[in-house]
């Protein structure tokens, strides 16, 4: 349908993230962390945006 | 304003009926319902004649859906007709579908609408494991929906599924490439080269059939994988293609890479910390909103979301394990194609 780019569902990345940062408060982890919470979020504010026009 | 629908059929005599039947039903009726019959060795082509369609017959096609598509485009060359519904045969459309679509020609760079990828019942019964692939794909489909409305405009394929094309557009894009195994991506690829829009319409309802074999399932997205691939190697880079190419390389390469890499390293500092634990509370906004994009997405975007569906999300292993297998065969469908082994339907 979509025709790949199959990723592991984002979730799933959060639970790594917690796994590590569980661990540990680790810099590198929480800098990839915030960058994954901007992606979500940006993804999702284009995706209500485009559902209003 | 002429519309015709065209659905490509081989060897579709269970499904072919109810597919036409949703095309008489419409509130914007198509001037003509046509069943390409390809290759056809049993009775659909009846069963589309009994029904009120019309029936071209391929001739020596090769070229699967996209030879039968260009065959009858060519037989027809000289008719007028402004839009053109190209539509599996084992797809049903809602009512207003046609209606609903068309309105978005409105805009003279629209080269062409798809609808929503509904998931049909099964109609069969199934085991376990077949029960389990049909929710995860009813999930997959929600989601891939709710990414076209996301990125419209330039969504990444106008599918095949059910999707309304402007004829005068699809002749500058040069029809369908009959060397592609996904046709449909080809052509999203070359209107995006020729600068035109292509939209996803979600109220444009549509419902397809899923494949619950696991083997069956595994072909189906190698063919999409590889025909991906093939269809940017072959057009290159351009301003359709870009930004697929960048997704390959960013999305299926590194990202996976690191992932398990990344995993793997999580797994070690627990391991060498002692299995301690530290919180922080950006870990918990990231927990929060992943989880709430995730519940929002299906909610409003998958069909027929049951207590077992959401109780298989929530339980994530059965999604995980099927995302490893889909990033397995991607990984497959590029040794293919880098490795120009015969393309296989």
């Amino acid at each position: 349908m979509d025709y790949g780019i199959p990723v592991l569902p984002a979730t799933g990345g959060g639970i790594a993230l917690t796994m590590l940062g569980l661990s540990r408060n680790n810099y590198i982890v929480l800098a990839l962390g915030a960058i994954l919470l901007a992606i979500v979020l940006f993804n999702h504010i284009k995706l209500r945006k485009n559902e209003d026009k | 304003m002429i519309i015709w629908a065209l659905i490509p059929a081989y060897n579709e005599e269970k499904t072919i009926c109810k597919t036409i039947k949703s095309l008489q039903v419409q509130t914007i009726k198509p001037q003509r319902i046509v069943v390409i019959a390809d290759n056809c060795s049993d009775n659909t082509a009846k069963i589309a004649k009994d029904n009120g369609a019309e029936v071209f017959v391929t001739k020596n096609n090769k070229n699967k859906k996209a030879g039968a598509y260009n065959q009858f485009l060519q037989f027809t060359k000289k008719d007028k007709v402004d839009y053109l519904l190209f539509m599996d045969a084992d797809t049903i459309v809602a009512e207003d579908a046609i209606e609903i679509g068309i309105k978005h020609f409105k805009n003279k760079k629209v080269a062409a609408v798809c609808s929503k990828a509904g998931v049909q019942s099964l109609s069969v019964p199934c085991n376990f494991l077949e029960r389990i692939l049909y929710r995860l794909q009813k999930i997959e489909y929600g989601i891939y929906d709710s990414q076209r409305v996301q990125t419209t405009g330039h969504i990444k394929v106008v599918h095949g599924m059910a999707a309304l094309h402007r004829r005068s557009y699809l002749k500058k894009a040069g029809m369908f490439n009959e060397d592609s195994i996904t046709e449909d991506y080809y052509l999203t690829l070359m209107y995006k080269k020729l600068g035109y829009l292509v939209v996803s319409e979600i109220k444009m309802r549509a419902w397809t059939v899923v494949p619950t074999k696991i083997v069956k399932l595994c072909k189906q997205r190698i063919r999409w994988y590889r025909g991906g691939i093939d269809a940017l190697k072959d057009i290159g880079w351009n301003r359709g293609t870009y930004k697929d190419i960048l997704q390959h390389i960013w999305v299926n390469i590194i990202t996976i890479v690191l992932a398990y890499i990344y995993v793997g390293w999580i797994l070690y500092m627990v391991r060498i910390n002692n299995y301690k634990i530290a919180y922080h509370w950006l870990i918990l906004l990231i927990m929060i909103s992943c989880l709430y994009d995730r519940i929002y997405r299906i909610k409003n975007y998958a069909d027929n979301i049951s207590a077992r569906d959401w109780l298989m999300v929530a339980f994530l292993i059965p999604e995980i394990v099927y995302n490893q297998l889909q990033t397995m065969l991607l990984y497959f469908a590029y040794i293919q194609s880098f490795a120009k082994t015969k393309k296989t339907w």
